[in-house]
């Protein structure tokens, strides 16, 4: 497998000091990290918790990451370590309901979470979100579905994906970079300033 | 360079296709430009639709990142904070270290009691070989010795004397001519040594219940003797 050097380049930052390179590497693996911990946490909510603290794991301990892996192979084991000891702790200490006042603040604020995580509203959102993802694909002509498909979806290097499409190794980057250009342009009708405004989606 | 390149550089970046120099460059302008940064997102919920994870951690009302963000603004510098884990890995390594040193120094001591023991046993009149003692009075109660718990099983002595008081401080012919004085003197003596052992040996603290049955069978042992007697 090739280095990654976007990861590389953003952990070496963040070993450096560099907390807003660790931002970027946030961003981009927020929700396959979601999905992993949701395996073990059914609660949606628990399992941001969770992912939440994956990351601040990985912040903690990433001045000991070599690159001997994929950066997302070891953000990977943290996370199952971190949602695997989330299920101990939740079953040695079980939620009591007899709730003295120094834990009302904090019980309120996570109901609170856990009300923002799940409403309808939010449903509501992410299947648009879906809908108008899968509709531009759909709409997109099939060089550029078959090549950000063969990326997004199998995971494939662009090297691969050029052997697969027979074309060059930069007309598969374009091509992507094109599928992606286009997909956002949906989205961009559907969510007035855009799905990508800049403070909104942190 | 042209906005579209850009962005198409930041695409190639995302995916971990951009050459380490370029790599560099892109990180650089990212980390400034929150219209990037913004991309960088956009492109992790296209890849997340394809694949149909979930979506909420970039809802505004989760935000997930921005959490993660809150949380690292009050940890402290990297640099610091890398130190500690090292010194921190440092110490528990030397916790294990003197703990096995002094696991070590338990079972040497342990083994310089049994074989002390095995030697004053053998030059005593009128008992057999030490291997002859053992099989004699360990074999019939195998029951017994599958009893106590595994962490005993370092130190045989505990094990014989747990399982088989009775047999191992009486003679199996058990007919007034075969007593020996200075045979019961030993038992005396021997239970003494065994008991000192015990406590004194660092991994008895260890070892749950092992403390307790030696105890119970040094003291069956006595009463034993003093009836015997």
């Amino acid at each position: 497998m090739s280095v990654d050097t976007g990861d590389l380049g953003l952990v070496q930052r963040v070993q450096k000091g560099d907390k807003t390179a660790f931002d970027l590497l946030v961003r981009k693996y927020q929700h396959k990290v979601v999905k992993l911990v949701t395996r073990y946490l059914r609660d949606p909510s628990e399992a941001e918790d969770v992912a939440q603290e994956a990351f601040i794991k990985a912040y903690r301990a990433i001045p000991q990451f070599r690159g001997d892996s994929a950066f997302y192979t070891w953000l990977y084991r943290i996370a199952i370590n971190t949602a695997k000891n989330a299920i101990v702790s939740r079953d040695r200490n079980p939620v009591e309901f007899d709730l003295d006042m120094q834990n009302v603040e904090e019980s309120n604020s996570m109901q609170l979470r856990l009300a923002d995580s799940e409403t309808p509203e939010s449903l509501l959102q992410t299947e648009e979100i879906r809908t108008t993802v899968n509709q531009a694909i759909e709409a997109l002509p099939e060089d550029l579905r078959t090549a950000i498909v063969l990326r997004e979806l199998e995971g494939l290097s662009y090297e691969d994906i050029a052997q697969a499409m027979d074309c060059p190794v930069g007309t598969v980057r374009s091509r992507i970079f094109r599928a992606r250009e286009a997909i956002d342009r949906r989205l961009s009708e559907v969510f007035e300033g855009g799905l990508g405004r800049t403070e909104e989606l942190g | 360079m042209s906005e579209q390149e850009q962005i198409s550089q930041l695409s190639a970046l995302f995916d971990g296709e951009l050459p380490r120099d370029q790599a560099e460059l892109v990180i650089r302008r990212a980390l400034k430009d929150p219209a990037l940064r913004a991309a960088w997102s956009r492109y992790s919920l296209i890849g997340a639709c394809v694949r149909g994870e979930p979506l909420a951690a970039a809802l505004p009302q989760v935000d997930l990142a921005a959490r993660v963000r809150t949380r690292l603004a009050s940890e402290p510098e990297l640099s610091a904070a890398g130190k500690a884990d090292a010194d921190n890995a440092a110490a528990s390594a030397n916790r294990t270290s003197l703990w096995r040193r002094g696991a070590l120094g338990g079972a040497i001591a342990a083994s310089v009691a049994l074989v002390s023991l095995v030697i004053v046993k053998s030059m005593m009149p009128g008992t057999g070989a030490p291997a002859e003692l053992t099989a004699q009075q360990v074999a019939p109660q195998p029951a017994a010795v599958a009893t106590v718990p595994p962490q005993a099983t370092p130190a045989p002595l505990l094990v014989a004397r747990e399982s088989a008081p009775p047999s191992y401080t009486t003679p199996v012919d058990d007919s007034p001519g075969r007593r020996s004085a200075p045979l019961f003197n030993y038992v005396a003596a021997h239970n003494d040594v065994a008991v000192s052992a015990v406590r004194l040996a660092p991994l008895s603290s260890v070892m749950g219940g092992g403390f307790d049955l030696t105890q119970d069978a040094v003291e069956m042992s006595a009463a034993e003797v003093g009836a015997r007697r």
